[in-house]
């Protein structure tokens, strides 16, 4: 794995001005990716990973405000970049991969079409032939059979399984740094997750790729990553290797995550545990520690001060709990 | 997709039929002797019983009214809906004369409806929520609550009459020069097109509104395309499919305020024949006028859906 | 979160309709236009109910015919007179009796009727579901005003038979309407509830189900009266609808039709009449949807 940096991130702060008022949805998130590495941004859904990853593309409302410390990509500032120049960056450096490969595609227009303007705008002057060459090449290489034939199809006469893979070979035909995979699984079957899975390691192999993974999903993660941060109520909470996370998760909050999912901690026969209440509203998170109301261990100064980050093992983690026993030992 | 039109055809026959029922039938719901009201032109008064009868057998009210409904209708097929009770002329050839006139200015009112709605939804649904937007719908309210004869009415009283720039009355077909043609045209298209301009700006908006909030979109946004592509290439297609199927509908209330417009305008159409055959009681006039502005209707709307159909791949690539 | 709730409690919480409508109303009085729309309504049926007391003169009889034809703001006649010298406000108030009283009638016609319809429809559905779409279909399918001018044609012209006709027009949207929120009532728990608790069919009907698709018919209902207003102006225009001698909008522009070259105020008038009455009808209309509009309110 190279250790060059691509995407760095610190201190991001999406608000959005609703009719309810102000809305923080991501406030103060900050991690790095490496050149070719998958970093998994993991919670609940409504926690902000989503617009966590929209806001690096700029790919949010009119009514949101994108702020950061630090938002750097191949070393570039795109904190204050212009519209256009936002516009260049998605597809051509940061793609994207959607939930429901449903919806994603546009129901009009055939699959030729949609892959075929990927290659287009990011190509400029490229002949009609090579479009087409290259979006078959595309399709094959992400496994879909017949590719010629499939080009010339409306998305609705693929099966699901098919139209996830045509959505990955649409976000990786312009040949991107990073690709970002907003749940890439969860709206299939479970053997074709593990195939698509799959695929997604073995593309990001050939093509060196960074992969910027939002799940809720553990046993996704286990499988894909090999940083993971846990994101909750609009911050990251913790973040470590997957091997940290999955051995010695530090926060509570993650330790729930992995318990409650079969497969990785718990074994066949055990009780999965639940994490109790549901994700804050964002218009009004709790005082404090934003878990504690949920959080098994709550203490008086998680209910008054939010913890900060700090580094533990060679990680860092939010927890006032973490942190007091960190200074007993 | 042929399915799928055979299937449309199939469905419109029934209705035709009932339509040509009620409309061959609504003579008899017309109170008085119909014999009486049929001969109204002539002189009533000193008929004797004998040539009441012959009158009643000429006229075949005799028969039991299916098998005049039979009649009507086999003569209705092969274009025959009789004679004009005042001129004596040909019902399907006058109407079919005064067609020509009344295509054109629906047709004309449509293209002058989506050149007003398309920009001015598209405009309110991307500025949501913006001063375009609230001003879109404030206009498109408005346009829903103006009569539109009072409309085309004050279009007279400006354009004609104070500014004298523009014809009030009649018609000038493209071979009596284009200018003519156009400024005869402008006011009572203008005047028809009112109602669809703004309900289509209604359409446009929310129906661009949904589908910009569609993952297809978003997922097209994150390719880096330009907006303009996204807006127009990816979310115009879809949102113009419920929008045509709405023009379609609207078409009837189009050709029913042709009645009204062609009144004002003095338009030789269709509308302002049946206006002028209902005041001279001309019946088979009205029901001939009916039955081909309702099959004209009825055809419209089929060939809306059909396209509907054919904007639309999972309709039209249906095997079954 | 989901708790599973009895067949009895789903009943319960049914039958506290008051924090619902408290909240509907709320919704609807942030609505500007709405509540702008409100305010002109009431103002214009205040006048034409109270008509009387707002003008000296008879819209029929007065005419004076030394008077006639003068410009809005003559002494005595603050909107002019017409043709035969009677006063335009006197005639403008009372016709908006005939104009309002007509869409009115015609909605609450069509309503009764296609509400009927589509309940009997929803709630039986089979074989009598299809027999009365397949009618509603077909008479969808009419284009409006053509029908209601061959009905019109038929029936001659009178105020009642403008009813009937506009009425004939417009039930079906109402059947349509009834019919899909039938629909979707009757399927949940507190129906069933009441089907299993042995409650006649009527009963449920008017007691359980009507109730809660109250909101669409009232916002159908409010809108009709619009399109209803603007219909029945528009067949007095072409003459074929009331007695020309009665005061009404759609009248009074068709005998201000023929002195649009001289006095186009005579036209200008009467359809700014219907226009604002058609206008705040609308408005409000449009406020009561968003007001029930589940999607605007979290």
């Amino acid at each position: 794995m190279s250790s060059e940096t691509l995407l760095n991130v610190k201190n991001l702060r999406t608000w959005f001005n609703t009719p309810e008022g102000l809305v923080k949805s991501v406030n103060g998130v900050s991690f790095h990716i490496d050149k070719g590495e998958t970093l998994a941004l993991v919670g609940e859904s409504g926690c902000g990973k989503t617009v966590t990853s929209l806001s690096l593309i700029k790919l949010i409302g009119s009514n949101g405000v994108i702020e950061a410390d630090e938002l750097t990509l191949n070393g570039r500032d795109i904190r204050n970049i212009s519209k256009e120049q936002a516009r260049k960056i998605r597809g051509r450096e940061i793609s994207m991969i959607f939930q429901e490969p449903m919806t994603s595609l546009n129901p009009v227009f055939k699959i030729e079409r949609q892959i075929g303007e990927m290659i287009k705008i990011h190509n400029k002057g490229i002949s009609k032939e090579e479009v087409r060459k290259r979006s078959i090449e595309i399709l094959k290489k992400v496994g879909v059979p017949n590719p010629e034939e499939r080009l010339k199809v409306y998305p609705h006469q693929l099966s699901g399984g098919l139209r996830q893979r045509v959505m990955i070979a649409i976000s990786l035909a312009s040949n991107p740094a990073m690709v970002i995979a907003d749940e890439p699984t969860t709206a299939l079957d479970v053997t074709i997750q593990a195939q698509i899975i799959d695929l997604l390691k073995e593309l990001q192999r050939d093509f060196n790729t960074s992969i910027l993974l939002i799940t809720h999903d553990f046993g996704v993660v286990s499988q894909l990553a090999d940083r993971v941060a846990v994101m909750y109520a609009g911050r990251i909470v913790e973040t470590g290797t997957l091997e940290q996370i999955i051995e010695h998760p530090l926060h509570p909050y993650t330790e729930l995550l992995i318990l409650s999912i079969p497969g990785i901690k718990v074994k066949k026969g055990e009780r999965l545990k639940t994490i109790e209440g549901q994700v804050p509203n964002p218009l009004n998170f709790p005082d404090g520690c934003r878990f504690n109301p949920r959080c098994p261990f709550a203490a008086d100064i998680c209910r008054r001060k939010e913890p900060p980050a700090v580094v533990i093992d060679g990680r860092e983690v939010s927890c006032w709990k973490r942190m007091e026993e960190e200074n007993h030992e | 997709m042929w399915t799928y039109i055979t299937k449309r055809v199939l469905q419109a026959i029934p209705t035709l039929l009932v339509i040509s029922f009620l409309i061959f039938s609504l003579l008899y719901i017309t109170p008085g002797d119909p014999v009486l009201i049929m001969l109204s032109t002539s002189d009533t008064q000193n008929m004797t019983a004998e040539e009441y009868e012959a009158a009643k057998h000429d006229l075949g009210l005799d028969k039991p009214m299916l098998v005049r409904y039979k009649e009507f209708l086999v003569n209705a097929l092969k274009g025959d809906l009789g004679k004009s009770y005042v001129t004596d002329e040909d019902v399907f050839k006058t109407i079919m004369g005064k067609m020509p006139a009344t295509l054109l200015l629906t047709v004309s009112a449509v293209i002058i409806a989506l050149i007003i709605s398309v920009p001015l939804g598209i405009l309110a649904a991307i500025k949501h929520n913006s001063i375009y937007d609230s001003t879109a719908t404030f206009l498109a309210t408005i346009g829903t609550s103006l009569p539109k004869f009072w409309f085309g009415l004050v279009l007279i009283i400006i354009f004609s009459q104070n500014l004298g720039i523009l014809p009030a009355q009649g018609i000038a077909w493209p071979s009596e020069g284009i200018a003519s043609f156009l400024k005869h045209l402008i006011l009572p298209a203008t005047s028809l097109s009112l109602g669809l301009a703004a309900t289509q700006t209604r359409m446009i908006r929310s129906s661009m509104l949904e589908v910009l909030n569609q993952d297809y979109v978003r997922f097209a946004r994150s390719k880096g395309l330009k907006e303009y592509c996204v807006v127009i290439g990816h979310a115009l297609k879809n949102a113009l499919i419920p929008v045509v199927t709405v023009i379609g509908s609207e078409f009837g209330g189009l050709l029913g305020g042709a009645v009204v417009t062609e009144t004002i305008f003095s338009w030789p159409g269709v509308g302002r024949l049946a206006v002028n055959s209902i005041s001279k009681r001309d019946y088979p006039m009205i029901q001939g006028n009916t039955l081909v502005l309702c099959t004209i209707f009825l055809l419209t709307n089929l060939i809306v859906d059909i396209l509907c159909a054919y904007l639309n791949p999972k309709i039209r690539l249906e095997k079954k | 979160m989901k708790k599973e709730t009895s067949k009895t409690e789903g009943l319960k919480e049914e039958f506290q309709p008051t924090p619902y409508w408290k909240d509907i109303l709320r919704q609807f009085l942030k609505n500007k236009l709405a509540v702008l729309g409100l305010i002109i309504l009431a103002a214009i049926v205040i006048i034409c109910v109270f008509a009387p007391y707002f003008t000296k003169y008879d819209p029929v009889k007065d005419m004076i015919l030394q008077d006639m034809l003068l410009p809005p703001g003559s002494e005595g006649h603050i909107l002019g007179t017409d043709d035969y010298g009677r006063d335009i406000w006197s005639r403008l108030i009372y016709g908006g009796r005939t104009s309002m009283l007509t869409g009115l009638l015609v909605a609450l016609a069509a309503g009764a009727f296609g509400i009927l319809l589509g309940c009997i429809s929803g709630y039986f559905g089979g074989f009598v579901d299809t027999i009365l779409m397949r009618i509603t279909d077909i008479m969808m399918s009419f284009p409006f005003l053509i029908i209601a001018i061959a009905i019109m044609a038929a029936l001659g012209a009178s105020q009642k038979n403008v009813i009937i006709a506009l009425a004939i027009v417009s039930w079906p949207k109402f059947a349509r309407l009834t019919r899909s929120q039938v629909l979707a009532v009757k399927e949940q728990e507190y129906v069933e509830a009441a089907k299993v608790a042995g409650f006649k069919n009527v009963r449920i009907m008017l007691n359980h189900i009507l109730p809660n698709c109250i909101g669409p018919l009232i916002i159908q209902i409010t809108l009709s009266v619009g399109s209803a207003i603007l219909s029945a102006a528009s067949l007095n225009f072409l003459g074929l609808g009331v007695d020309a001698s009665l005061p009404d909008w759609g009248v009074m522009l068709n005998q201000g039709r023929a002195y649009i070259q001289t006095n186009p105020y005579l036209t200008t008038i009467p359809g700014i009449a219907i226009s604002l009455t058609v206008l705040s009808v609308n408005w409000i209309g449009d406020g009561i949807r968003d007001a029930f509009d589940p999607r605007l309110r979290s």
